[in-house]
């Protein structure tokens, strides 16, 4: 690389060339599928800027309508909900007894949704002479807004005098777009696909000579630089963007043009790790092309929203209000200094209860799933078939299904449970009076839908393990048990670690059962940390500490994942 | 020791098992059975006698939940989202497992890493966010959205699933294919594919599983009753307001009877198909 200026030129004017070229080469697949994604990432950032610039059409016309015409107690958001051709009375409050009259006015507005007719031609003829002066006032989806007093109609359909009319009409103004996005957008979609078509195109290197190879090297990063040199104009746009909107950000500081442009990261680890490959085999290309799909998908609709949940850890939520606060939920949390260790909301308190939650769940699903495996995989035992099928239902039943039924179940005045406990001569049970009753009801039905899922896998690997096996143990003179212990556990072993760890993890994160059972009764003891998390955000509308809560229950499971997979062989034999 | 003896030590020895497996069964069955009881039932009320099998026999219930004006909208719905997330899940997931499982590229440890860790992202910090992503594509209130998001979580643990069972198919297979001048993609389609069957079988099934069950995104994302997967409206039949536990338990029988059909026909695949994703072979 002594002169980079060089192959770089020569590799600008090979574009052309190699682009076409890709297509008969045998990465085609992968151009085309490249080029898709490249015009769908573009076509996301051109749909968000036309929906900035309704937005803020809207806010101006908002603001137009709201100083031409000063009215008391001007609902904005009511503006904004009606719907297409609806027309509503608006009391005003000249009136002097007006209680009675908007009580009347409110319920006729319920009326005039259906009653009022404002097709029939005279009212017709009196909106399109009224409205026709007032083009001004479409907004950018093409209504048009407004509002009147009408008098004369009121006094028709008897009601009070003095109405406001509050009007909204479909018509067909077409939307400006801002021509920068336009050509922002196709100036990306244009660099992505010629990357991507060059990325994937040249696939044909298993004969290259040295020198070919020192040129491939040196032009496979100053594409994806290109890419991301004008795709960055798109960020800092849509950052600039985002700033400027700082009053109505609301929780939609985090959608927008940003989304696009984080869609864009696959793209740059794609660029970035073919620059560590370059030269070497095809098959990379071959490999990433199988992944990208997948990459984009989960890209945008699991990491994407996962780091603006990140992002939503540090900030608060007031009223559709962000404002940053940086860590200080991590440290409201962690510190717990708002409640006593045995308080329900304490963090290490749910906590606690998560860690038994788990833990009994696990230990309940594993003992009973492996021992019933044991039991059905016996040789010559009739009817295996059916207790296999009939022990599988609880898996097929969809779990708030289960968690309802099992909520019924365990009610203290109709429950089965309880009235089965009568039978035996005890007393009904408050089962979510207390806090132990709420556990018992959440695991057991957790318990009653998971074993299944334990059974099935270590029926699986039962089988795997390979019969002369058990036959040399027999002839050593090795016991049933010495058998089960030295042969069965230990190849049991890489099929159900993976098992138990996923399915912590998935019990870890229940969420239907504890909400839908116990509801986190009694006052809230029974909750997880998910639940907690959900009750947080939904509940008292506390989204950024919800969202650190939830961020902290990810770096306990990360953490847990890390212990595990040093722990266990079968994680290696998973990460090599 | 008498042959009559070691017989009947045999015949213990082979039938002890269900004198275990057959109460276990029983208990593990009542609450399903009462499940179906309710649903037979012409009354709405959970109360109901210790005995598990029905005594009265009525389809009022099932006509009842059946005739609703949204029912055959719903049920649509929910057939639609799941048949898309399942095609859409599977086949992206197919392709990244068998990248995973057969090429050595930069990026495959994270790759692999990466799904597994988004197994352990919470539900709550995904749902706003998610919901403002869904909402900036426009999709909200609309089956593709659903879609989009139940693949996507569905896709992680396909690929762990069919990456594992990719690696039992022996590379010889796939080399012999190569000399006979197959490329990279015929190999895929023509020869991983097939091999892949069982695998493939069960992993559908979760992804349909995933799609069918779900309910607390679906009523996050649909507004309009018109849009609602089925789950959403069979929960509201015991939701705070009412308590129809006869319908409730019809629509439950109706909901998980095409997935309980899924689970018997696909039962021999279930054990194989779902263990080699653990298991390296």
């Amino acid at each position: 690389m002594t002169k980079p200026n060089q192959p770089s030129l020569a590799h600008q004017k090979n574009i052309v060339g190699q682009w076409i070229s890709a297509f008969k080469s045998r990465g085609y697949l992968g151009v085309i599928f490249a080029v898709i994604c490249a015009c769908l990432l573009s076509g996301l950032g051109l749909l968000q800027s036309l929906k900035i610039h309704q937005r803020q059409a809207r806010k101006a016309l908002i603001q137009e309508t709201l100083t031409a015409q000063i009215i008391p107690d001007y609902d904005q958001e009511y503006l904004g909900h009606l719907k297409l051709r609806e027309v509503s009375f608006v009391p005003q409050q000249t009136d002097a007894s007006s209680d009675q009259h908007e009580y009347a006015a409110l319920s006729s507005l319920q009326e005039t949704k259906s009653g009022l007719k404002l097709d029939q031609p005279e009212d017709k003829a009196w909106f399109d002479a009224y409205w026709k002066d007032k083009s001004e006032w479409f907004d950018a989806q093409g209504h048009l807004w407004g509002k009147r007093t009408l008098t004369l109609k009121a006094q028709q359909t008897g009601l009070p005098t003095d109405f406001q009319l509050l009007a909204k009409l479909s018509a067909t103004q077409p939307p400006r777009l801002p021509w920068l996005w336009f050509v922002l957008c196709g100036l990306v979609t244009f660099m992505i696909a010629m990357w991507a078509c060059f990325y994937f195109g040249s696939t044909h290197d298993s004969t290259q000579d040295s020198t070919q190879q020192k040129k491939a090297k040196h032009s496979s990063w100053s594409l994806p630089l290109l890419t991301t040199i004008s795709a960055s104009p798109l960020v800092i746009l849509s950052c600039l963007e985002i700033m400027s909107r700082e009053q109505d950000t609301g929780i939609k500081v985090a959608e927008g043009p940003l989304v696009a442009s984080l869609a864009l990261i696959p793209m740059l680890i794609l660029g970035l790790s073919q620059y560590k490959t370059a030269g070497k085999s095809s098959s990379y290309r071959v490999a990433y092309t199988y992944m990208m799909p997948t990459l984009l998908s989960v890209g945008i609709l699991v990491f994407v929203p996962f780091s603006l949940g990140v992002g939503l850890s540090f900030m608060r939520h007031h009223q559709g209000e962000f404002t940053w606060v940086g860590l200080s939920h991590f440290i409201d949390i962690l510190s717990a200094s708002d409640y006593p260790l045995t308080h329900p909301l304490n963090f290490y308190f749910t906590l606690a209860v998560t860690l038994f939650w788990t833990a009994s769940n696990v230990v309940l699903h594993t003992s009973i799933g492996l021992s019933l495996a044991l039991l059905l995989n016996r040789k010559g035992l009739k009817l295996k078939g059916i207790y296999r099928a009939l022990l599988i239902i609880p898996w097929a039943i969809p779990n708030y299904i289960t968690a309802l039924i099992w909520k019924g179940m365990f009610n203290q005045q109709y429950g089965l449970i309880n009235k089965f406990l009568a039978i035996l001569g005890i007393e009904p049970v408050s089962w979510m009076g207390s806090f132990w009753g709420a556990m018992a009801a959440n695991i057991s039905t957790n318990t009653w839908l998971g074993f299944p899922f334990m059974m099935v896998v270590t029926l699986g690997a039962l089988q795997s393990i390979p019969q002369d096996l058990y036959e040399a143990a027999h002839l050593a003179g090795a016991s049933k048990w010495q058998s089960f212990k030295s042969i069965t556990l230990p190849l049991l072993k890489p099929a159900l670690l993976p098992a138990v760890i996923l399915g912590s993890v998935w019990t870890f994160n229940m969420f239907n059962i504890i909400y839908l059972v116990s509801g986190g009764q009694p006052g809230g003891a029974s909750d997880i940390l998910i639940t907690e998390a959900y009750r947080w955000a939904f509940e008292q509308d506390r989204y950024g500490y919800a969202a650190a809560y939830s961020l902290i229950i990810f770096f306990i499971l990360l953490g847990y994942a890390r212990l595990t997979q040093r722990m266990t062989q079968a994680a290696e034999e998973v990460y090599s | 020791m008498s042959t009559s003896q070691t017989q009947s030590v045999n015949q213990l020895n082979q039938h002890w098992p269900h004198l275990i497996l057959l109460p276990l069964t029983m208990v593990i069955l009542i609450p399903a059975l009462w499940v179906l009881k309710m649903a037979l039932r012409p009354s709405q009320s959970f109360d109901l006698s210790i005995n598990p099998l029905p005594s009265e026999f009525s389809l009022n219930n099932f006509i009842e939940v059946m005739s609703e004006p949204l029912f055959t909208v719903q049920i649509f719905n929910s057939i639609w989202v799941s048949a898309l997330t399942t095609l859409i899940g599977v086949f992206f997931s197919c392709t990244a497992a068998y990248a995973l499982s057969r090429y050595r590229f930069p990026g495959r440890q994270l790759g692999l890493k990466a799904f597994l860790v988004t197994q352990m992202f919470p539900g709550t910090l995904m749902m706003i966010p998610l919901y403002q992503v869904i909402d900036f594509l426009g999709l909200l209130d609309q089956v593709a959205g659903l879609v989009l998001v139940y693949s996507t979580t569905a896709i992680p643990f396909c690929v762990w699933n069919l990456k594992g069972y990719f690696d039992t198919i022996p590379k010889e297979i796939e080399e012999s294919a190569l000399i006979d001048g197959a490329g990279p993609f015929t190999l895929f389609w023509k020869i991983i594919i097939p091999l892949s069957r069982p695998a493939l079988a069960v992993t559908a099934l979760f992804s349909f599983m995933t799609a069918w069950n779900e309910y607390i995104l679906a009523a996050t994302f649909m507004n309009d009753e018109r849009a609602y997967t089925y789950p959403v409206r069979l929960q509201q039949y015991v939701g705070e307001y009412s308590t129809e536990w006869g319908h409730f338990a019809a629509g439950a029988i109706l909901v998980s009877a095409p997935v309980m059909l899924l689970f018997f026909v696909l039962q021999k695949h279930l054990v194989g198909g779902l263990t080699s994703g653990g298991v390296k072979g």
